[in-house]
């Protein structure tokens, strides 16, 4: 079985939309956090968007990852070194790991969160969404939160990390290899 | 000896009969100087108002009754009594609707009805009236005074009122809720009653 030279659309649409979804997240999870005082009603918005667009995310990476493993992608340009494939295949393990890792550690947050009874979770207003069950019984919702949403926004910092790698690879392809590495994830391209 | 079973038989039925008829007049209504008033629950109002966040909403208790024995001549013996059924909170707002049941406000398992208990009930000008009574909520006890104004058409009755409570005095909010920073700690409650004699 032969690689196609090309991404297929349904892997395009998805690794293009996530991606928007998961800067959108970074910023707006830092304005929420860091800019915005408690108590405002501004806060309050930005934290329910931020779950639903989490959760989509979630969903969307979840649908990506059965897609990649259904469909083979295309294979690596021939000449490329040892280390680079392995640094190629580790940041697209990594991503996928924290494409839903981080999602679910969000949900860990809200779950675990004093404010988890009074603030039931509704996609985008619509939608109820359950807490994780394992902290019904914490003593210190609190201190355990603030533990949570540490790791959260840690690991989300990360995927800044991956991402400045990510890119800088994509664009050493194109121009210095001249390969099709970042033109075959953009779409309506000819073949 | 027939007539003697007819006599006995009056006599009995007399005896029987009397006392009932003595409990009827005790009980009658009519004769009760106390005029009680009947809700019209249709056209009552029992609202709140509060602020989430620094926004302020509106809310509704769509079930309460209330037994109001009231007589603008009387005051003394004119008394008012309020159950509000707490699941029956509605702000318009399905997260808020969610929560308002919950251990860390109504907590409406245990503590389904808050109950505003009058019978000190004062004129403090004309149609104005003030209530000195007892709210509970959440089985916390609270002194506080109602004032309402009154028109009574004939056999109806509007009356208005509106007072500001402290959630917090009654244990409404636990946890990270009670302090005001997310959820303000007064509460304006509202009503308009429509009764009738």
């Amino acid at each position: 079985m032969t690689n196609p030279t090309r991404y297929s659309l349904v892997a395009i649409i998805l690794h293009w939309v996530i991606a928007l979804l998961i800067i959108g997240q970074i910023i707006g999870g830092l304005v929420m956090v860091r800019v915005l005082g408690d108590g405002s009603s501004l806060k309050f918005e930005l934290y329910q968007h931020h779950k639903s667009f989490g959760l989509t995310i979630l969903f969307l990476s979840m649908i990506r990852l059965g897609w990649r493993l259904a469909h083979r992608p295309p294979a690596l340009p021939e000449g490329m070194a040892g280390w680079e494939r392995a640094g190629a295949r580790f940041s697209h393990i990594a991503f996928y790991a924290l494409m839903i890792g981080v999602p679910l550690g969000g949900w860990a947050v809200v779950s675990a969160s004093p404010f988890a009874a009074s603030v039931p979770t509704y996609i985008f207003g619509v939608i109820p969404w359950p807490h994780l069950p394992f902290f019904e019984n914490v003593e210190d919702r609190q201190a355990l939160t603030e533990q949570l949403a540490q790791f959260h926004e840690w690991f989300a910092l990360s995927i800044v990390a991956l991402l400045v790698l990510h890119v800088g690879a994509a664009l050493k392809h194109h121009y210095i290899e001249k390969d099709d590495v970042l033109t075959r994830m953009i779409p309506f391209l000819p073949k | 000896m027939k007539s003697f079973v007819i006599f006995a038989t009056t006599i009995l039925l007399v005896l029987v009969t009397s006392p009932q008829i003595g409990a009827e007049e005790i009980e009658k209504p009519s004769t009760d100087p106390r005029p009680l008033w009947s809700v019209d629950a249709e056209q009552s109002r029992l609202e709140f108002s509060a602020t989430q966040n620094g926004k302020a909403f509106k809310g509704e208790f769509t079930d309460f009754e209330a037994k109001i024995v009231f007589d603008p001549e009387d005051l003394p013996s004119s008394s008012i009594d309020v159950f509000v059924d707490m699941t029956s909170a509605e702000t318009g707002d399905r997260q808020r609707d969610d929560a308002l049941p919950s251990g860390d406000w109504f907590k409406t398992k245990e503590f389904p009805k808050a109950h505003f208990s009058a019978s000190d009930i004062v004129a403090t000008d004309n149609g104005y009236y003030e209530a000195k009574g007892t709210l509970t909520i959440r089985d916390v006890k609270r002194e506080l005074v109602l004032p309402f104004s009154l028109e009574i058409d004939g056999p109806s009755a509007r009356a208005e009122g509106k007072i500001t409570i402290v959630r917090t005095d009654f244990g409404v909010g636990q946890g990270v809720f009670s302090e005001g920073k997310w959820v303000g700690l007064d509460v304006s409650v509202g009503f308009v009653i429509l009764a009738n004699k």
